[in-house]
């Protein structure tokens, strides 16, 4: 009985300047094998003769290109589209992240009263995003969250997707760091309803059991993948560190 | 911190000798491949020590949500449980 033929493919995705775009989506379409781009926006995996592959980024054009023998492929990335139109493999990792963005930005929103969200995730092509209204964006969080989990708890056997640079297609951690981002979106959420600290204490137990379980990225070395704060110091020699503790949010404290 | 001898103040400040500390120059918050925590255990345990006292737990699961944060924190800046052990007799 003859079987697939099936080929490794090494490549690299860059943006349409040549520079290396890590954590890019590459799927073989109609299947399940699927990979990101590392830090240096480098993939390899193994494909059967003939597939066609879909390479995507957040706020670039996805592009297709079928698997030929003895080709070489560029998968040089056009910016332009919407979050919307981008392939994830996950809809549960996809709808967690958007939560989590939501959450992180609150933060700042308690200090400047709106975040912008909807429209700022909708590509370079809008420049100048109009704010949400925070409760807005609250309203958002947790139905976003449970339907993450939903989709999370349909998987089983981890999830496809093997350069998860988070949780490595975890998806149990997956699930209880969705109840983490809801817990810090109830506390917040404290002072307009005291239900709110009770909700609290519920999605608890189904988070995080250990700091090992932390919901946590490692950035790369090389220069496009440093993390944005060394970037900051980096190219900002010139602004002292006072600037920097204010936008870290950091207080100054009393030594005596 | 330095009232109670807060041993992560010597992680955050080095030895102290600049006005904002040493964290702009040597902290892991600035280093080119650091790990940016998204969502820490340590910060649950804060919430829930703040989410009892809010619905009225009780003083005992509050002060144990309260030192689990202290210790969590103190664990992922790779002190020990003896700093732990200390720092919690300088507070108490």
């Amino acid at each position: 009985m003859a079987s697939a033929q099936t080929r490794t493919i090494t490549e690299n995705v860059t943006d349409d300047q040549g520079v290396p775009l890590p954590g890019a989506t590459i799927l073989e379409q109609g299947t399940a094998n699927g990979v990101t781009s590392d830090f240096d926006g480098n993939f390899s995996m193994e494909v059967a003769d003939g597939a066609t592959l879909e390479v995507s980024f957040v706020g670039y054009k996805s592009q297709t290109q079928s698997v030929e023998a003895d080709s070489k492929y560029s998968f040089q990335m056009a910016s332009g589209n919407l979050l919307e139109e981008v392939v994830v493999t996950s809809l549960g990792i996809k709808r967690e992240a958007k939560a989590l963005c939501y959450a992180v930005q609150n933060v700042t929103s308690e200090t400047i009263a709106k975040s912008n969200a909807t429209e700022a995730l909708n590509g370079i092509e809008v420049l100048q995003p109009v704010c949400d209204s925070q409760a807005s964006i609250y309203d958002e969080v947790h139905p976003l969250l449970n339907s993450a989990r939903q989709n999370l708890n349909q998987n089983d056997g981890g999830l496809p997707l093997s350069g998860d640079l988070i949780y490595s297609g975890d998806a149990s951690l997956w699930i209880k760091a969705t109840h983490a981002i809801e817990d810090r979106a109830y506390v917040h959420q404290g002072l307009l309803s005291n239900s709110n600290y009770t909700s609290a204490l519920s999605s608890i137990n189904q988070a995080f059991g250990s700091n090992e379980e932390d919901m946590t990225f490692k950035f790369g070395s090389s220069a496009t993948t440093a993390a944005p704060w060394y970037q900051f110091k980096r190219d900002r020699g010139d602004i002292g560190s006072s600037c920097v503790w204010r936008c870290f949010g950091v207080l100054q404290r009393s030594k005596t | 911190m330095a009232s109670y001898n807060d041993p992560r103040l010597d992680i955050y400040d080095g030895d102290g000798s600049s006005l904002y500390g040493d964290l702009y120059d040597s902290h892991e918050f600035f280093t080119i491949d650091q790990a940016a925590s998204l969502v820490s255990y340590s910060e649950l345990q804060f919430v829930k020590a703040e989410s009892l006292i809010a619905t009225g737990g009780s003083q005992e699961n509050i002060k144990e949500a309260y030192f689990t944060w202290i210790k969590s924190s103190f664990s992922s800046l790779g002190l020990s449980e003896e700093d732990f052990d200390n720092y919690v007799l300088n507070i108490r």
